[in-house]
């Protein structure tokens, strides 16, 4: 296919949390097999190493949590179904009475910047130094001015709501 | 140097979601563990999960912290999926939820379901959890949270006693645990971003910070940046995928100014520039072998014939139907002499025809189809079809009867119709031949003066070119309403609708309002329409074709010259979407191109957003000025221990570059010591695990946990939010 390579050892595979020590590990085991011959213990389903990969028939058997039995839980209690909101929460816990040192979950929040800040471009993310008076979009040269004079309003409501410009109607 | 060889360009695949890994069992719970007491070590984040026991040195499940429960209609089964089980099954892929609504979690019933994952995943089998647990939880966590966590683990898992604490601080423990009774730490997790100072041991929440950006505001912006960019991208873009391109291509600028300008130019680009290959199916053109070429053109051959003769036979039965009914036709006819004419009539009614002259024209019809018929298998040629005649037509009114009137008027109407065919066709007749004659000239004029020809067209371009750029700026001026064409268009428009005359014409006989008797006046409202571009088809064929001829016959005009030519390649908004690739402007993208992403200034922006929240808007400190403003709230000896021992920690601290410029700046915010090195900013040794571990660590420090921990009597007399303050966790308020 012409000039193109597929980067070594990239081959269709995430890799998510595993990074340090394994790395090198990573390339012939599974981060189960390689987890699993560290720790003392057998493991009771032999694990498959590196054969696994989409979701076609997987070696080990996933656990349906619906059909086992669980013997550690005390019978009869339930977790509520009703859940509230984390806004719910925080709104009820605002309303109360705290001390001002007290630090609470809204109020450990960073405070605004009093640095002034940096304008970037939001269509190529450069440095912008100018701004389009009339969509207030910045933009960091006239080739990209060409391209924002042309879009339409959705298009330019949505690059300012990268940054949380957009005008909202509430 | 040769500069034609093409360079090879490498490619990232993308996947279009997450495989699945399995979690491993383990089944050694009675021979090492029950009735020991071990602590129990449970990492619960947001992202994910990791639970093992404390006497290990790391944790035996990491798993995605989610449930999927639905039922499958097919089997009729419930189901429930645990953690990365999910990634096993379609439905469950869909049906994901989290126990947590940001970092913090308020679905006690998904938190039942994963702690029971992890107890039977550990084979746990007794009839309670008898061992102490030790677990982490957000930063200031709301009363009713945490009372909802102590309700399950005390009420459901009976567990004798729970300790919660901060996973950052852990991390901090696990880091140098002799060092962590001074220190800042940076969690760099996945909603926040939380800078928490530790002073002699004890933690100062109260003045710690929280920045909105983490790992999961980082992916939702790399998703928002990717499809802004690709518009048209053919594929759906997802929050996972986007996730991964932030793990694998994300880096911090240590000068993000200077870096952001390097990628303008194309060598650096070249080498910074990440294309993600989106997998793509490409449309599969067969080719078939010889012999199943010609066993297909057999069977379309055998088709035809088997058609032909159908159609054979049915014209055959046709012409014999046909024949039968001259048959009867002509018999009736003859008939008329024999029979009375009230019975020849009634026998003329049942065949269906109204007149005598009916019956005629049928004799006539159908006589004609069938000698057409004959001839046709017999291969005789047809004769010429006359003209229509129309006799009647001439003669005047008067002179006709009743039913030759009718028969006139019939016959006007077939002759109006097909004299209005005649002309038609005559007229389309002569205009090809006029624009065949004046492609002629323009050929001829071609070849005997070829540079005067193309001067000519060239000309004739500008001119038209001129005009679509005047109607264009037209077009915009009016858009803005200041500007002098907008302020002329009110002024007619303002004219237009004023019923007072205008001053001047106060003549005599002449006050009334002569507009619209002329054709012209009503071009007014094509002045004042700001949207006319009813010719804008038009002239942009005609452009079209004269760009046509020019790039045909003239060398030098090439694509990039005519009007809507692609961004030139040495732009920066091409490669900007395309690369530096291989790129052919007249073909545009091939197929391949088209599943391509191209991953630049976004690798830099997305992690920049910690530095500078501004850039997504968010109106907070960046980690500098954040931890800037921490340190003011210490005296010079707590500060200078402080920076002592910074330590960074969390999921997004292994974006690589973000210590080295989180070190500079550091010294950018501290007092100048040109001789040692008075502070240091260093990554946690697993940013993933150290959370863990650092819990593992205080939880077989049994008299610590004594000290620490609060028991089922403490949680039944003070209720389910009281925890006891140590240095790894958060405040009882």
């Amino acid at each position: 296919m012409g000039p193109y390579r597929v980067a070594k050892g990239k081959q269709a595979r995430v890799r998510f949390g595993r990074k340090g020590k394994d790395d090198e590990e990573d390339e012939q085991n599974t981060g189960a097999s390689s987890m699993a011959s560290s720790i003392t213990g057998s493991p009771t389903n032999s694990t498959n190493g590196g054969a696994l990969t989409e979701q076609t028939a997987p070696a080990l058997p996933v656990i349906n949590m619906a059909h086992i039995h669980k013997p550690f839980k005390k019978p009869g209690w339930h977790a509520s179904k009703k859940t509230k909101n984390l806004k719910q929460i925080i709104t009820a816990d605002k309303a109360k009475e705290w001390k001002t040192s007290t630090p609470t979950y809204w109020n450990i929040e960073a405070l605004p910047s009093m640095t002034p800040q940096k304008k970037y471009c939001d269509i190529t993310g450069l440095e912008a130094r100018y701004t389009d008076p009339k969509t207030r979009l910045r933009y960091h040269s006239t080739e990209v001015y060409q391209l924002i004079k042309n879009q339409p309003i959705g298009v330019v409501q949505q690059y300012l709501g990268l940054r949380n410009a957009a005008v909202v109607l509430k | 140097m040769d500069m034609e060889v093409d360079e090879e360009v490498v490619l990232h695949p993308m996947q279009t979601e997450k495989a699945f890994t399995p979690t491993p069992d383990y089944s050694d719970y009675k021979e090492a563990f029950a009735s020991t007491g071990t602590p129990l070590v449970i990492d619960n984040g947001s992202w994910q999960c990791r639970a093992g026991w404390a006497t290990e040195d790391r944790p035996r499940l990491v798993f995605d912290n989610q449930m999927a429960k639905f039922r499958d209609r097919k089997a009729n089964t419930s189901n429930t999926y645990i953690g990365n089980d999910v990634y096993a099954d379609v439905l469950a892929r869909s049906n994901a939820r989290s126990a947590f609504d940001g970092p913090v979690m308020c679905n006690p019933e998904i938190m039942e379901a994963v702690l029971d994952y992890i107890f039977i995943k550990l084979g746990i089998d007794a009839d309670r959890i008898a061992h102490p647990l030790i677990m982490t939880e957000p930063v200031c966590v709301p009363h009713y949270n945490r009372n909802l966590m102590s309700e399950l683990l005390f009420e459901s898992y009976q567990v004798p006693s729970v300790t919660y604490g901060i996973d950052s601080l852990f991390s901090l423990y696990a880091n140098g645990p002799e060092k962590s009774k001074d220190g800042i730490v940076v969690s760099a997790g996945h909603h926040y971003t939380h800078m928490i100072p530790v002073s002699q041991g004890k933690v100062h929440l109260e003045h710690a910070k929280r920045i909105s950006y983490g790992g999961e505001p980082a992916s939702e912006y790399m998703l928002k940046l990717m499809q802004m960019k690709y518009p048209t991208f053919p594929m759906k873009m997802t929050t996972t995928q986007s996730e991964s391109l932030l793990i694998n291509h994300c880096y911090v600028a240590k000068d993000y100014l200077g870096e952001l300008a390097s990628y303008e130019d194309p060598e650096v680009f070249k080498t910074k520039d990440r294309v993600i290959q989106f997998p793509f199916v490409a449309p599969v053109v067969e080719e078939k072998s010889e012999e199943e070429q010609a066993r297909l053109a057999a069977k379309r051959k055998e088709q035809g014939r088997r058609l032909q003769e159908q159609a054979a036979k049915a014209r055959l039965e046709k012409l014999i139907q046909r024949e039968q009914e001259l048959e009867q036709y002509n018999g009736l006819k003859n008939s008329k002499t024999t029979l009375k004419k009230a019975e020849w009539t009634e026998q003329l009614k049942s065949m269906g025809f109204k007149e005598e002259t009916d019956l005629d024209a049928a004799i006539k019809t159908t006589d004609a189809a069938i000698r057409r018929a004959r001839n046709k298998e017999l291969g005789i040629e047809e004769e010429e079809k006359e003209p229509p005649t129309f006799p009647l037509v001439d003669i005047p009114d008067e002179e006709l009867s009743e039913l030759d009137r009718k028969e006139k008027k019939k016959q006007r109407l077939l002759k109006a119709s097909h004299d209005a065919r005649m002309r038609a066709k005559a007229a389309k007749a002569e205009e090809t031949a006029y624009q065949e004659a004046l492609a002629r000239q323009d050929a001829e004029r071609r070849e005997k003066e070829p540079q005067k020809w193309l001067e000519d067209m060239h000309a004739k371009r500008k001119e038209l070119v001129d005009k679509i750029k005047a109607k264009k700026q037209l077009r915009e001026q009016l858009s803005d309403r200041r500007s002098h064409a907008s302020q002329l268009r009110m002024k007619s428009i303002a004219a237009l609708a004023s019923d007072a005359p205008p001053p001047k014409r106060r003549r005599k006989g002449q006050d009334e309002d002569t507009f619209g008797q002329d054709d012209e006046d009503w071009m007014v409202y094509r002045e004042i329409s700001r949207e006319d571009d009813s010719e804008d088809e038009e002239e942009a064929n005609q452009l079209n074709e004269y760009e046509q001829q020019l790039l045909k016959y003239d060398p030098e005009f090439l694509h990039e010259h005519t009007m809507n030519a692609y961004t030139p390649k040495n732009s920066f908004l091409h490669y900007y979407t395309n690369g530096l690739g291989p790129y052919d402007p007249s073909i545009g993208l091939s197929l391949d191109q088209t599943y391509q992403l191209h991953l630049n200034v976004e690798r830099i922006r997305v992690p920049e957003v910690l530095f500078q929240p501004g850039i997504t808007g968010l109106d907070q400190t960046g980690l500098v000025e954040t931890m800037q403003d921490i340190l003011k709230r210490f005296d010079k000896q707590a500060r200078d221990r402080l920076v002592q021992n910074i330590l960074v920690t969390g999921g997004m601290a292994q974006v690589p570059g973000l210590i080295d410029r989180l070190d500079q700046s550091v010294r950018s915010i501290l007092p100048f010591s040109p001789d040692q090195k008075n502070y240091s900013v260093r990554k946690a040794q697993d940013c993933l695990l150290d959370g863990w571990r650092g819990a593992a660590m205080v939880a077989r420090d049994s008299e610590r946990m004594n000290k620490i921990s609060v028991t089922r009597q403490e949680y039944e007399e003070y209720g389910g939010s009281y925890i006891k303050e140590h240095g790894l966790g958060n405040a009882h308020s």
